[in-house]
């Protein structure tokens, strides 16, 4: 923490986003729609659906959680079908609003591909950490930007390895991904390398290393890799951004940015359409 | 005149089985009508809740290396033990059938709330050992 990140008052934070710290994905969502950030933060209202893609994703998470929790206890890893069982749990429980399926998509079609997912990342080098797990989905929080709200942020896997500290996150997506794809992202993982700091200095100051993991959705599911080079211009712009959008989140200009690509995965299509500005 | 009173105590390990506790009494005059706003007059709480917590928290924070929130971080050189390996040890622990916070007291020598990220890998390295499982900085190893 540098002397200068001192967090805004919680009361001051609660009162703008309901929450008392900010995070990545509510920054993000404020900034492709702010109504939708309004309904989600603000509001608090309950989803009228949920998208499909969202919940397959959170499920995948659960049972990878399982697997690393289980190595970090020194268990056996969980077999294929424990964490498919881990999957279904989380299903269940992501799915209790009305989930919106994609074209030719069912629940059972989704767990068929969970497991076809679960399979390859079970048989692929990423299943094995390559190092010491120092958190499974551990939530780091510490104010990082003068004036906002402590950022708070859930990392799916910390490991220590010789020579770094690694900050894991995995993907699911329907195909494998571009450099595109893993520049638009970036700025999530650099943050949480930042947020990680503090931990890598611990450790004598053990260098950063952030990774997406990809698991695609495909017929035969694959597995792959993609580092994030720590651009210290890059992680200042974000932080820029960040700063921007929460003055904006504050000034209470709440408004639709209906798009195809927003509106098909809204979980409050029948709030926005009534709502009167 | 409302009178709203909200009191938060929390105490932390210190090493050699010691501890330091902080606690803080909140008393805020708020208009007498949101007895009738349940919502409004339970926001008002939380938020006093809210500050107490900070305030507890920012001055075991400042007073000493093993009052950092647990995975928070406040820069100082003694990284608390982050929660994931809090819940291995108690895990492992149970496994062996015995008692998280008497064990890690014997191996490292402190208490569960003052264990550092350094000493909690030490302590599970330990328990593993214990467990007959290989320890060491591969835990991720498949069997």
């Amino acid at each position: 923490m540098t002397a200068a990140a001192r967090s805004v008052p919680p009361v001051r934070s609660l009162s703008r986003t309901g929450r008392d710290y900010l995070s990545y994905t509510q920054v993000t969502t404020f900034q492709r729609c702010p109504l939708k950030w309004h309904f989600e933060y603000v509001a608090q209202r309950p989803h009228e659906r949920v998208g499909a893609a969202l919940a397959f994703g959170s499920a995948i998470h659960t049972a990878l959680e399982l697997h690393f929790r289980a190595l970090l206890a020194g268990c056996t890893a969980p077999s294929g079908q424990e964490l498919l069982c881990g999957y279904d749990q989380a299903w269940q429980a992501d799915a209790a609003p009305p989930v919106r399926y994609g074209k030719g998509e069912s629940a059972r079609s989704l767990q068929a591909m969970a497991s076809r997912v679960l399979a390859a990342f079970t048989g692929s080098p990423q299943a094995l950490p390559g190092g010491e797990i120092l958190g499974v989905e551990e939530e780091l929080r510490r104010p990082i930007l003068p004036g906002l709200p402590d950022l708070l942020a859930r990392l799916d896997l910390i490991v220590r390895t010789d020579s770094a500290l690694v900050i894991r996150d995995f993907k699911t997506a329907r195909s494998r991904w571009t450099e595109a794809n893993v520049t638009e992202a970036a700025p999530q993982l650099l943050l949480y390398g930042d947020l990680a700091r503090p931990l890598a200095e611990e450790l004598g100051d053990l260098a950063i290393r952030l990774e997406f993991v990809v698991l695609t959705k495909t017929r035969s599911p694959s597995v792959a890799v993609h580092p994030v080079g720590l651009d210290p211009h890059q992680l200042g712009r974000i932080r820029r951004i960040m700063t921007q959008v929460w003055h904006a989140m504050q000034t209470g200009h709440i408004y639709p940015n209906p798009s195809p690509m927003n509106c098909a995965t809204c979980p409050f299509p029948q709030a926005c359409r009534t709502w009167r500005g | 005149m409302l009178k709203l009173n909200a009191g938060l105590s929390r105490k932390v390990g210190e090493p050699d089985y010691g501890s330091r506790g902080a606690s803080v009494n909140l008393e805020l005059e708020v208009e007498s009508n949101l007895v009738n706003d349940s919502d409004g007059l339970m926001d008002r709480i939380r938020r006093l809740f809210t500050l107490a917590r900070q305030a507890v928290d920012e001055e075991l924070g400042r007073a000493g290396p093993s009052s950092a929130p647990r995975s928070g971080g406040n820069g100082n050189g003694q990284r608390p033990v982050t929660t994931s390996q809090l819940g291995a040890i108690r895990a492992i622990a149970e496994r062996l059938g015995v008692d998280p916070e008497r064990v890690t007291r014997d191996v490292v020598g402190t208490g569960l709330d003052a264990l550092t990220l350094r000493q909690a890998s030490q302590l599970i390295d330990e328990l593993k050992r214990r467990a007959g499982e290989p320890a060491g900085r591969s835990n991720g190893d498949r069997r």
